[in-house]
Formats: C-alpha cells, sequence, structure tokens
C-alpha cells in the first residue's frame, strides 16, 4: 500500500511539474548548450599498418561519449536555474501555502511525499540531459552509431556523469529549498549558492567544487587508460557532498520540519 | 520536436564562425602519415601541407567507408591530390562524420612539415535534414498521442447532445493528489 501510495505521489508530482512548460524550455536549453561547443574537432595519428577497424571506431565511439559527457558540463547554469525552480515549486512553495500540510493530511507518510517530491525534480534533470546527450552522441558521427551502441559501456559512463551531476543540483536545491521554506528566498538563494561555488571554484582554482569536479568526473569515468588515483578525491568530494545534502534533507522533513 | 528546432538554432549561431587547427607530421621515406580526424563537417575547408621546397608526394583524404576499405587494404579515396613542396587544398564535405587524412611521401628522405586545416563558416545542410527528420518523428508521435483523445472527445460529444448538460462537479479541477483507500 505503502509502495503504491509512493507511485501515486511521484506520478502525481510529475504531472504537477509538466503543467508548466519548464521541462521543455530546460530539453530545449540543454540541446543548445551542449550541441553549441560541437566546434570542436580532434585528430589523432596511426601508422598505416597498427590500422585496425576496431580500433578506429571504438576510438570515434570514446570520442562522442567522452564530447558529449564534457559538453554536459555546459549546461550546468541552465540545469542550476531550471532546478531551483522545480525544488522550490515542489517544497518551499507548497510548505509556504500550506499545501504540504493538506498532503500530510492524506493517508501517506512524510517519507513517501519527500521522495516523491525528491524524486520527480531528479527524474526531470537527469532525463532531459541523458537524452540530450544521447542525441549528441548519436549524430556526433552518425555512421559509427552503431558501434556506440555496442560499446554500451561507453554510453552507460557518460549518462552516469549526468546522473552525478543531476544528483547535486538536485540535492543541494532540495535542501536548500527546505531549510528556507520561502519560495522567494530559496529562488534566489539556492541558485546564488551554486553561482557563489562556481565562481570560488574558478577563481580559486579549486577542482573539487563543481562544475570543474564534473569536468574530473568525465576524466575519471571516461579515460582510455586506468585513471589517475590523484583524481579520486575530486571525483568523490561532489557525490558524497550530494548524498550528505539528500540525507539531511531528508532526515529534517521527516523528522523536524514543522509546519505552521 | 524541440530537440530537432534547437538543433537547427545551434547550426544557425555554430554557421556565424568558422575554426581551425594544426599539427605536425612527419613522413618516412617513401612511407605514409595518417591523420583520423573527427567530426568534419558538411562545410568547405582548405587543408596547408607545409612542408619542404624538395618534398614530392600525395595527399588521400578518405570518409567513414574509405577508412573501412583502407584498413582491409584497399585505397578508395575521396579527394587525392599531388604534393609538391607546400600546398593548398580545398574541398566540400558533404556529411559530416570520421575523415582520414593520409600524407604519402615519394621522395628517399624523412621529411617533417605541418599540417593546417582551416574551416569556413556555413550551415552545415546535413545537420539540418537530420533535424528535420527529428521534428517531423516529433511530430508524428505528437499527432499518435492526440489523435484517439480527439476521437474520444468527438465520440463523447456526439454522444452527449441527446442527454441534458450537467454541471462539472467542483473537484474536477482539483490540485491534489487522488486519495487511496487504505
Amino acid at each position: 500500500m505503502i509502495r503504491n501510495r509512493f507511485l501515486v505521489d511521484l506520478a502525481w508530482e510529475l504531472n504537477n511539474m509538466f503543467r508548466f512548460p519548464f521541462p521543455e524550455i530546460l530539453l530545449a536549453l540543454f540541446t543548445y548548450m551542449v550541441f553549441l561547443p560541437h566546434a570542436g574537432m580532434f585528430s589523432s595519428t596511426f601508422g598505416l599498418e597498427y590500422l585496425s577497424w576496431e580500433s578506429i571506431t571504438y576510438d570515434l565511439a570514446f570520442r562522442s561519449a567522452r564530447n558529449g559527457a564534457f559538453y554536459s558540463v555546459s549546461a550546468y547554469f541552465p540545469l542550476a536555474i531550471l532546478a531551483s525552480i522545480f525544488a522550490t515549486l515542489s517544497f518551499a512553495y507548497e510548505i509556504e501555502n500550506g499545501l504540504l500540510k493538506v498532503y500530510l493530511s492524506h493517508p501517506t507518510s512524510r517519507r513517501a511525499i519527500f521522495l516523491s517530491k525528491f524524486l520527480s525534480c531528479f527524474l526531470i534533470v537527469f532525463t532531459t540531459l541523458s537524452c540530450v546527450l544521447l542525441f549528441f552522441a548519436f549524430l556526433d558521427i552518425p555512421e559509427n552509431a552503431f558501434y556506440l551502441i555496442l560499446n554500451s559501456h561507453l554510453i552507460l559512463r557518460m549518462l552516469l556523469v549526468s546522473a552525478l551531476e543531476s544528483f547535486f543540483i538536485t540535492s543541494l536545491t532540495v535542501c536548500f529549498s527546505i531549510f528556507s521554506r520561502k519560495a522567494s528566498i530559496s529562488l534566489v538563494g539556492s541558485f546564488a549558492t551554486i553561482y557563489i561555488i562556481q565562481l570560488l571554484g574558478e577563481s580559486a582554482n579549486l577542482t573539487f567544487l563543481p562544475p570543474s569536479s564534473f569536468y574530473v568526473q568525465v576524466e575519471f569515468l571516461l579515460a582510455r587508460t586506468t585513471p589517475k588515483l590523484s583524481l579520486v578525491p575530486d571525483f568523490l568530494v561532489t557525490t558524497l557532498v550530494s548524498a550528505a545534502l539528500a540525507i539531511i534533507a531528508y532526515v529534517y522533513f521527516s523528522r523536524r520540519l514543522e509546519l505552521a | 520536436m524541440i530537440i530537432g528546432l534547437t538543433i537547427i538554432l545551434a547550426d544557425v549561431t555554430m554557421s556565424l564562425g568558422g575554426s581551425s587547427g594544426y599539427s605536425n607530421f612527419s613522413v618516412p621515406s617513401n612511407g605514409t602519415y595518417v591523420e583520423l580526424m573527427a567530426p568534419l563537417r558538411n562545410r568547405r575547408y582548405e587543408i596547408r601541407v607545409m612542408a619542404p621546397k624538395a618534398f614530392l608526394g600525395t595527399l588521400y583524404l578518405f570518409n567513414y567507408e574509405g577508412i573501412r576499405r583502407l584498413a582491409e587494404g584497399v585505397r578508395t579515396p575521396i579527394l587525392e591530390e599531388a604534393i609538391n613542396g607546400s600546398t593548398l587544398i580545398d574541398f566540400t564535405i558533404d556529411r559530416r562524420g570520421a575523415y582520414m587524412i593520409m600524407i604519402e611521401s615519394h621522395v628517399s628522405t624523412e621529411t617533417e612539415g605541418g599540417l593546417g586545416l582551416v574551416e569556413y563558416g556555413a550551415l552545415s545542410r546535413d545537420l539540418i535534414f537530420d533535424s528535420t527528420i527529428i521534428i517531423i518523428i516529433g511530430m508524428a508521435v505528437a499527432l499518435l498521442t492526440i489523435i484517439p483523445r480527439i476521437g474520444r472527445a468527438l465520440r463523447s460529444s456526439h454522444s452527449d447532445r441527446s442527454k441534458p448538460q450537467m454541471p462539472k462537479p467542483m473537484h474536477s479541477n482539483q490540485s491534489f493528489p487522488p486519495i487511496l483507500a487504505e
């Protein structure tokens, strides 16, 4: 019954999100941001005697997946804006207007409500970004698309980068939204926090801060050789912080949040 | 549909500028130098081969199928140009994808030089074509989901004409999740 309740809540949350054309706007922004740096071209040299069809097709598939994952980081800014809006609509706006109190009067648990709201925010961001990345990877070198499917681990790694990016943004914005409780503060505050983190990372050259850390994740997950161990801390920091933020938000929402 | 339209918009924006790249090459005596380039787009390109005056050779350009045949040992280039010292070669790519440049030396000394690639700005027609296909597929899917709804609406409005019209209940516009029976 609880599982059914969770699925009903999730479906309703997703319907709620799709009432506004935000996912469509998100899709258009991601596509534009990912396809625009497409001007880049790579070249590699081979000895004619070592030329093999397998190595060339793998090399091309690898480059398509890697470029897709790299360019996904360029969509970080629109990702932050839209995730702030989703988190605010799902949490802060409903807390502020007393809608959450009405939901809690239904036979449901706080856990189910939190998970359905969090998952709906994450799913919209992750699905749209992944969809754009897949389009990019397959349209990059269309003739090599078959070999990209054959090397499906490359696609999975590219999607993992997208998932980690979406998870961080969703965790941060949801956490901010729950603690602020006000729609205006949540919207401006979460976006400002993400922007300050970006500025701090760029000015002080701190590679463990996003969005630079996402480039490290691409380097780590889509490396031709064994990834360097020195990249592990930078790779893990963002993921661990995301998980910690999600847990804190869950604990606060389910145990501490008092609704006036 | 949205993706297709945005790709066209991105293509229009990208068409404003070109790009260029440079690499060094070294060809052994009577040997070959091979460079894989991806993705070259549906645009006009200029290859600038910078080599000593005494260098004689041939430049080949292979498309994706040509690369596959080359790996099997058969040469089917889409472009073949003689190189006599520094040379300028113009060509246009019909479809974006992976291309391979091969320089074959006809001299008995090892030669070192540079290979410059200039891409001119233009609309990529193949990308617009692919985007159009994506838009058409998107529209078809949207229509397929809308047609049954229109059919149902027409049928219900047709059958309801004989019945007296009742006002809709207030809860039809509710914005709360439905309550499941425990």
